[in-house]
């Protein structure tokens, strides 16, 4: 080979070898770039898809919790039926009682109760109009002192009260009283009165 | 002299060419790294629409999920509910009675 032919032949192999490095270097960079940008929309994705769930679950924890909550209160609402169904019950059987002559014994239970709790000596009844009749006071008066443990003198009252049933049971001075009318006891009772119904209706689920 | 000339201008020929091959070369090579860059900025595009469109359809999927759990609720509710009336009703009785002597001052 002369002299000349081997001059150009090293330019030549020179200029194929900086061609590769060139065009290797580029190559290396897109590879480069593709998988940094392949690592970055897997996050990205990772991210929007993350976020997707949390919300979801999110979303679907809060419903599913206000879905239980409108199940308890459907729940208690149908107790609170079966509740006040007995509780009707109850106040038409009261009201069918005063023509009855249980009548009396609720009356004289009724007028203990009060003179226990009022712990005097002089008492006065006031009944629902017409109902003072349904008693006897000699009669009464024994049950009362045997059941008090001391002499109870009992009156009845010219006065009447607007009542289904029950009396009133007040001291002379009017200072002090009780008041035992089936309305009265209804509402001093009542909770005590749902608990007792609920406790016997539902035992099972407790 | 004139053989020494021709050598030389065929050495300043190939050196003309090797420099057009190396511009070239630089010409490719920038057209690699804008199609990579063309091909990252798309690549990534891409991931996102998808991972966005998956999310959309997740999230449309709650309001199935939603009416499965209304329904699945609702039914066990009504099933509770049911027994409760079914076994309070046999003892309705029991309470009133109750009830009732305790507001007549029986107990």
């Amino acid at each position: 080979m002369s002299g000349i032919a081997n001059i150009i032949e090293i330019i030549n192999a020179r200029t194929a070898e900086k061609e590769k490095e060139i065009i290797n270097e580029a190559e290396r960079h897109k590879r480069l770039k593709l998988e940094e940008a392949k690592r970055r929309a897997g996050e990205t994705a990772d991210t929007i898809t993350r976020k997707a769930e949390q919300e979801a679950k999110s979303e679907l924890s809060k419903y599913e919790a206000s879905a239980k909550l409108k199940s308890k209160y459907q729940m208690l609402e149908a107790k609170e039926i079966l509740i006040n169904d007995v509780l009707a019950d109850v106040q038409k059987r009261m009201d069918g009682i005063v023509t009855k002559a249980e009548y009396k014994k609720i009356l004289t239970n009724l007028i203990i109760d009060g003179c226990k709790a009022l712990g005097s000596e002089k008492v006065e009844l006031i009944f629902p109009k017409s109902h003072s009749s349904k008693i006897e006071v000699p009669e009464l008066e024994k049950a009362v002192t045997k059941e008090v443990g001391k002499k109870v003198s009992l009156s009845i009252s010219k006065e009447n009260i607007r009542s289904k049933g029950g009396v009133i049971i007040r001291i002379p001075d009017g200072r002090k009283w009780v008041d035992n009318t089936f309305e009265a006891r209804m509402e001093r009772l009542e909770n005590k009165v749902r608990d007792t119904i609920a406790g016997i209706l539902f035992t099972d689920e407790k | 002299m004139c053989a020494a000339h021709e050598e030389i201008d065929q050495i300043h020929e190939t050196e003309k060419a090797a420099r057009e091959r190396i511009e070239e070369a630089e010409k490719q090579a920038r057209r690699i790294r804008d199609d990579a860059d063309k091909e990252a900025k798309a690549l990534m595009k891409k991931s996102e629409q998808d991972a966005k469109q998956k999310a959309s359809k997740m999230l449309s999927e709650i309001e199935n999920r939603k009416t499965e759990i209304e329904t699945s609720v609702l039914s066990d509710t009504e099933k509770v509910i049911e027994k409760t009336k079914k076994d309070a009703t046999k003892k309705k009785k029991d309470a009133a009675d109750v009830v009732y002597q305790m507001l007549v001052g029986e107990v």
